[in-house]
């Protein structure tokens, strides 16, 4: 999918909302940054307006308008995450669009940490995250909640596959032809199902079977780690249980 | 009312806020649909539809509790966490508690569901 810039059609509604923040907060500058989909001008009728309110200091989230998803954080949090190789604030510097105070998100960019590229092992530990969570949530029998859980575990996959690559991830539609081009045609049919079809319960056990195959091929031994973790946070939680309703 | 005991289970140490945030959501979305279906209330498969729902539920006295906020709020952190790690917010949360206010709204739908249908002889 091609991406187009953010032609401002949500302009009003951002503004009105910087206009609320600021109120809540007169004395902490922050910048606002268009993230995600609609940054990319990629987004579908189901996508949120993803925003990154980035301020001086913690800042307190007013009511947000509806589709509106926004996340906080402040200018010191961003950079120790850049240093730390964090493939999202990575993302957010790199294709973000900076809606106010745009100098300050210019300056950012020219940091030092914002030229670090992401450790691709980090994705596999937010993909077994989803996936046991995906996992857990269909055996319970909710198939859309599995298969809402199962896209964000193949995103997170998909991601790791291209920064291990050296091909920096677009947004979630664009991972479809970014990953076929990687070799991943699998991978990427299947993030195009769960992002396009309607009812997605027929390849849920598919993206199941096939991200923990790829998970497992690419960093066994950090695979290995988590679902030993996994496996004895659970055992607890079973004694746990037990000796509560015993 | 398994997604429930999952996200119950989840507040227990060792905590897991992540999975018990996404737990209670869509505990908290279903049984807004049970509500919804119970009366003949149409819903949508969109979960900012789901929480205007709620909130009409709520104001047109189909249930007591207005979780039209929660889900906005529990929606919000559960994407923080889908995106890598947890955001601060969720470590501001008091899972107990949001646990607690689950069971209670569950207990509402449950009733309200119980009360219609012995109103209708089911």
């Amino acid at each position: 999918m091609a991406h187009r810039a953010y032609d401002g059609k949500y302009d009003r509604e951002i503004e009105q909302f910087a206009a609320s923040l600021e109120a809540l907060q007169p004395d902490c500058p922050f910048t606002l940054v268009l993230i995600g989909s609609v940054a990319r001008g990629t987004e579908t009728a189901k996508s949120d307006i993803d925003v990154l309110a980035v301020g001086d200091h913690a800042l307190r989230l007013p009511q947000t308008p509806a589709r509106f998803h926004v996340q906080t954080t402040t200018m010191d949090a961003l950079l120790k995450k850049l240093a730390e190789r964090d493939d999202f604030s990575a993302w957010c510097v790199r294709y973000g669009v900076p809606l106010c105070r745009a100098e300050r998100w210019e300056a950012l960019r020219r940091s030092d940490e914002a030229q670090v590229w992401p450790d691709w092992r980090r994705k596999v530990a937010h993909a077994f995250r989803r996936l046991t969570l995906a996992a857990r949530l269909r055996e319970l029998g909710d198939d859309d909640a599995a298969g809402e859980e199962m896209l964000y575990s193949l995103g997170h996959v998909a991601r790791g596959l291209l920064l291990r690559a050296d091909v920096f991830p677009l947004s979630r539609a664009e991972l479809i032809d970014q990953v076929c081009q990687i070799g991943f045609k699998p991978l990427s049919n299947l993030i195009e199902g769960f992002i396009y079809a309607e009812d997605t319960s027929a390849i849920l056990d598919q993206a199941q079977w096939y991200a923990k195959k790829i998970l497992c091929s690419y960093d066994r031994e950090g695979y290995n780690g988590l679902a030993i973790e996994f496996a004895k946070t659970n055992a607890a939680k079973r004694d746990r249980k037990a000796a509560a309703t015993s | 009312m398994k997604q429930l005991h999952q996200a119950q289970v989840d507040w227990w140490p060792p905590e897991d806020p992540a999975s018990c945030v996404t737990n209670a959501f869509y505990a908290y979305e279903n049984a807004v649909v049970a509500a919804a279906e119970a009366v003949g209330e149409r819903w949508q498969k969109n979960h900012v539809e789901k929480a205007k729902l709620a909130s009409k539920l709520a104001a047109d006295g189909t249930v007591r509790t207005d979780v039209g906020d929660t889900l906005d709020l529990l929606n919000r952190l559960r994407k923080d966490v889908s995106y890598g790690d947890p955001g601060p917010d969720l470590a501001g949360l008091d899972l107990e508690d949001t646990v607690s206010d689950l069971e209670q709204f569950a207990d509402e739908v449950d009733k309200l569901i119980t009360d219609l249908e012995q109103r209708h002889g089911t």
